[in-house]
């Protein structure tokens, strides 16, 4: 179920596998593991710098809250403002519509923690 | 997720065969939820929920003197029920902490049925022994038998019309009353009682009907509800979760159970120290608070006053009804009456600020 062309945190984040500028969101095990979402914090001062691990935003679903990091280093250059309405966007299109802010790659930055679809697959079977 | 020795309620299957999320309980793998805890708890505030509450204890006191080990059991008088009659009730210990919240029923004259939490079934039946020796000797029986029992809780403002189409017409006592039903041959209790604050019933049946009666009723029009949408209905009117909003160290004074303490009727467990508590000043108090912004305060977030803890967070939650996060927080009682701002502590340096709030947070139906 995990799309091929992202590469995974095993934070659950993910993120597109190429470009400069990137899309990052959580994964579908995520958004399942958290249930309803109903708030996102999104980040308003941008774009910032941050560091691979650093918390961008907070997401609060009914049942817990959850810290969504960084998952290369980069430059956080916007967010998806319609979750500002439609936090279940996330729930329903984790990958897709339910995207949460887009990342510009620092260059050189450590691509090598990241998981393909395969290995964090496996990853979610061994938490889940 | 789960551990081979979680408890399973007659229903585990049907829950399974749902779609529902299972998540462990008070020691039982119970449906957190089927899809989505709002659309549940919507259902239920609009149409009609339907909740598996078989993790619930039952205890059946019966015998010459059961009223008798009743009343030493809870801080409420009960000799006023009559036949098919409930109350809710407290039952503390001898320092007058919260064992427990339960609902009362006299089923016939020496004939009691207790509803108890899950989590605190073995304590409480400890404690109900250990009433009868102290306060005995009694002509009367203790039996724990939450094993016979299966509990469906049907609730919502179609609740009486869904269950109407099940058991057949004419079945709309008031709230509050146990009344035996047949159906298809079977006798199972039904108890106009709920923790939802919409009409409706609990069913309270041998597991052998658990799974009749379920099909029954999504059937009949009811939607399944899981644990998680059952928190936020009942924080939504401010209903006590034992052992999250009180435990053994509040009093019931403290957590808005005063109207369950009768101090002067026959001695029970916990009096002269409820007694002595009432006659004194009350440091602390439950609060509705309502926290700034849309984040979350959780069980046991702080509540700060120009930086100083004055309280916690026992209860907290999003209310998909009023759409905005609530809680139920024990403040110090002088912050309370002071109305001065407050904040809440949401960790990593992030507080927000909040103000105390009547209860509930919802105006309840009239059931």
């Amino acid at each position: 179920m995990q799309p091929d062309t992202l590469r995974y945190r095993a934070t659950h984040e993910w993120i597109e596998a190429s470009g400069a500028e990137r899309r990052v969101g959580i994964s579908s095990f995520a958004q399942e593991q958290l249930g309803d979402i109903v708030f996102v914090e999104l980040p308003t001062d941008l774009p910032r710098d941050v560091a691979a691990g650093d918390e961008v935003l907070v997401i609060e679903s009914c049942k817990a809250t959850s810290s969504v990091y960084a998952p290369l280093a980069g430059r956080v250059t916007g967010v998806n403002q319609r979750l500002a309405d439609h936090p279940e966007r996330i729930n329903q299109d984790p990958t897709g519509e339910g995207w949460l802010f887009t990342l510009e790659v620092a260059p050189g930055a450590d691509e090598s923690e990241l998981l393909d679809a395969e290995s964090y697959r496996r990853l979610c079977e061994a938490e889940g | 997720m789960t551990t081979p020795s979680l408890l399973r309620t007659p229903l585990h299957a049907a829950h399974i065969a749902a779609g529902a999320r299972m998540a462990p309980f008070a020691g039982w793998e119970m449906p957190l939820h089927y899809g989505s805890q709002i659309d549940e708890h919507h259902a239920t505030r609009k149409a009609c929920g339907l909740f598996d509450v078989s993790h619930m204890g039952q205890v059946r006191i019966t015998g010459c003197d059961a009223l008798k080990l009743v009343q030493a059991i809870v801080t409420r008088d009960v000799a006023h029920l009559g036949d098919g009659q409930s109350a809710y009730c407290a039952m503390c210990n001898r320092a007058g902490g919260l064992l427990d919240d339960l609902i009362v029923s006299r089923l016939a004259m020496g004939d009691y049925l207790l509803v108890v939490n899950a989590g605190t079934y073995e304590g409480d039946l400890a404690q109900m022994h250990a009433v009868e020796r102290e306060f005995g000797p009694f002509d009367a029986r203790i039996d724990g038998c939450r094993d016979d029992w299966a509990m469906l809780a049907v609730q919502g403002p179609e609740a009486p019309a869904v269950l109407a189409r099940v058991l057949g017409g004419g079945l709309d006592p008031p709230a509050m009353r146990m009344i035996s039903v047949e159906w298809r041959g079977q006798a199972f209790w039904l108890s106009t009682t709920g923790y939802t604050g919409e009409r409706g019933a609990e069913l309270i049946a041998p597991v052998e009907m658990a799974r009749d009666l379920w099909d029954a009723l999504m059937a009949a029009g009811a939607r399944p509800v899981g644990l998680a949408a059952r928190d936020t209905l009942r924080l939504e009117q401010a209903f006590n979760l034992s052992g999250q909003d009180f435990t053994a160290q509040n009093h019931p004074f403290e957590v808005r159970l005063g109207w369950v303490v009768d101090l002067d009727k026959p001695d029970f467990c916990g009096r002269e120290a409820l007694r002595a508590i009432r006659a004194g000043v009350c440091p602390r108090q439950q609060c509705g608070l309502l926290p700034e912004g849309r984040r979350i305060p959780r069980h046991g977030a702080r509540v700060l006053h120009q930086g100083k803890q004055v309280g916690v967070v026992t209860s907290g939650g999003f209310s998909p009804t009023l759409g905005r996060p609530i809680a139920l927080g024990l403040l110090q009682s002088q912050i309370v009456k002071s109305e001065e701002p407050l904040e809440i502590d949401l960790g990593r340096g992030t507080t927000v600020p909040a103000v105390i709030t009547p209860l509930p947070f919802l105006r309840a139906q009239p059931l």
